[in-house]
């Protein structure tokens, strides 16, 4: 899960806000749960409409996309505390706004990447009987395989038939990070300022 | 409230083994029967249906647990307890009496239990129907109603969507609004559009998704919107102090498992607009000098477990009209997101 609090520094506004509000000022809570909505909002409808991704990877393999960020978007939820805005995802991916991740293999000795339409978005324990296999360059060229290097695939079922690779073995990954999957800080902040105006508009027509 | 709320909520559910197809299943037992039970049609296994309940449990409860697991690995697990299982589609299924009344299914076929796509379907519906019943509470909290009272009925993801979404909208007496299906939030006509003795295919739920399959989902629409378009919304909400407690916890009901029972609407009849907002004192340059998130991580953290990240960001207020500002800011990203995938693409 990720986790994004977000604080407000609100010296820039403190005049507009005195001028409306009286010495009394904003209800902290409320007016940060008028900013949590349209933060929410810009990132739920980011996520789901995928602004964030071109499917790259699945579009390389000619796979369907996993619409991993589409299913994301349902589990955005932002509020308003006294502190700011804190807004929470379900799925720990995502984070990766943030940060390289560099892998490991935890449970076996080698990490298993999709390199086919096949396998895209699944685990090699998803599939029975694939067995591991080192080729070279030759053997590829010989036709014994579709993919050299360490590979994880399906032995062919005939004597003198192509190696099918789904997997590639490797010891780490790096999943650099890319800030674009989620709206920058400057849009969650301008989302931020559209649900402050919003905020005293409401206020205001109570008044 | 999240889908881990959504989800406890439901929890406590007992399983209902059945070899019964869903639409069958759904003239066999009553409403509340399918809400109170984790079933899935053609499957008799009352063990397999404790698994599948367990390993949506762990999809979705990330709150609970700190620890995040995908789509993926859900499948995996259900895969290898339908091994453990002796599942065979084509032969017996799980070998129980009541199997004897299941037709076979061809391997990969949306009756294969074990198949991606009869597996797929099962996690999809089940994350939507707590993601939507989570959406549905929050919605109906004060603040929330007062910005955005109607819900839009939009396209999902779906590479091949039914085409007749706004047939079935017009035929439970729903009006398109621009081509656009829009109604109040808790508004009845939701529980109708889920409605299955109205829609063969339909889920008997009031949020998304209404049918087997279906990727469509809701997005709020702001009250500005809704005036413009003349939607007709009951009156904002007072602004209060505290925001109000959660209405009552939605239950679970099935596909696969279960759509969220029906509360009781909130939501007063449909009145005259309100009067436009006063307008809003004038707004300072925005700031744009914004300082880096706080959080660092190491280069062996897992990624699964919960991240947190703190920014800090010097507001400023928006342009007076809230919606046009928003979208105007929704274009920008995309646009500015647009050109760093170009620039991805030359650079590569």
């Amino acid at each position: 899960m990720l986790k994004i609090d977000l604080t407000f520094d609100l010296s820039a506004v403190r005049g507009v806000l005195d001028a409306a509000l009286g010495a009394t000022g904003p209800d902290r809570r409320a007016m940060h749960e008028y900013m949590a909505q349209f933060v929410g909002r810009l990132t739920t409808e980011d996520l789901e409409d995928e602004v964030g991704t071109k499917h790259k990877t699945a579009n390389a393999l000619g796979a369907e996309p996993t619409h991993f960020f589409a299913k994301a978007a349902g589990s955005v939820k932002a509020s308003g505390t006294d502190d700011g805005v804190t807004m929470t995802m379900q799925r720990a991916g995502l984070s990766r706004a943030f940060f390289t991740y560099h892998l490991r293999p935890i449970r076996s000795r080698l990490l298993t990447i999709p390199i086919k339409k096949e396998s895209y978005g699944k685990r090699a324990r998803e599939f029975k009987d694939l067995k591991w296999r080192t080729f070279t360059k030759e053997d590829k060229a010989a036709g014994k395989t579709d993919t050299a290097g360490l590979v994880l695939g399906r032995p062919a079922e005939e004597k003198g038939g192509m190696f099918i690779a789904l997997f590639a073995g490797t010891k780490k990954a790096t999943v650099p990070q890319d800030r674009k999957i989620l709206p920058s800080d400057e849009e969650w902040l301008k989302a931020a300022g559209i649900g402050l105006t919003a905020y005293l508009k409401a206020k205001l027509s109570n008044a | 409230m999240t889908i881990t709320d959504a989800f406890l909520a439901a929890r406590g559910r007992g399983v209902l083994p059945t070899a019964l197809a869903s639409r069958d299943a759904r003239l066999a037992f009553a409403r509340e029967v399918r809400r109170r039970a984790v079933f899935s049609a053609r499957t008799t296994s009352l063990i397999y249906l404790s698994i599948m309940r367990d390993a949506v449990e762990s999809l979705l409860m990330t709150e609970q647990h700190g620890v995040s697991i995908g789509q993926a690995e859900v499948r995996l697990r259900l895969k290898q307890a339908l091994e453990a299982l002796h599942y065979d589609p084509e032969n017996g299924h799980f070998g129980t009496p009541q199997d004897s009344t299941v037709p076979p299914a061809r391997p990969g076929s949306i009756q294969d239990l074990s198949s991606d796509r009869r597996l797929n379907l099962i996690i999809d519906t089940q994350r939507m129907l707590y993601q939507s019943a989570a959406q549905n509470a929050r919605a109906k909290e004060p603040i929330s109603l007062r910005l955005f009272p109607c819900w839009e009925l939009r396209s999902g993801y779906a590479r091949a969507p039914r085409a007749d979404w706004q047939a079935r909208w017009v035929k439970i007496g729903g009006t398109l609004y621009e081509g656009r299906m829009i109604a109040p939030v808790g508004d009845p006509i939701w529980s109708r559009l889920g409605n299955g003795q109205t829609f063969d295919d339909a889920l008997d739920t009031e949020t998304p998704p209404f049918a087997f399959g279906s990727t469509r989902r809701w997005r709020g629409v702001s009250r500005d919107e809704c005036l413009r378009l003349g939607v007709p919304v009951s009156p904002a909400p007072e602004i209060a102090p505290e925001p109000a407690a959660e209405p009552p916890a939605p239950g679970p009901e099935p596909e696969q498992i279960a759509p969220a029972p029906v509360p009781e609407n909130p939501v007063p009849a449909p009145v005259a607009p309100p009067t436009p907002a006063p307008v809003a004192p004038p707004a300072p340059e925005p700031v744009h000098e914004l300082p880096t998130p706080k959080a660092t991580i190491p280069e062996d953290a897992n990624p699964t477990v919960v991240q947190t990240v703190s920014v800090t960001l010097k507001v400023s207020l928006g342009d007076d009209d809230t919606e046009e500002a928003y979208q105007k800011l929704r274009a920008e990203r995309r646009e500015r997101v647009r050109r760093l995938h170009e620039a991805e693409a030359k650079a590569a």
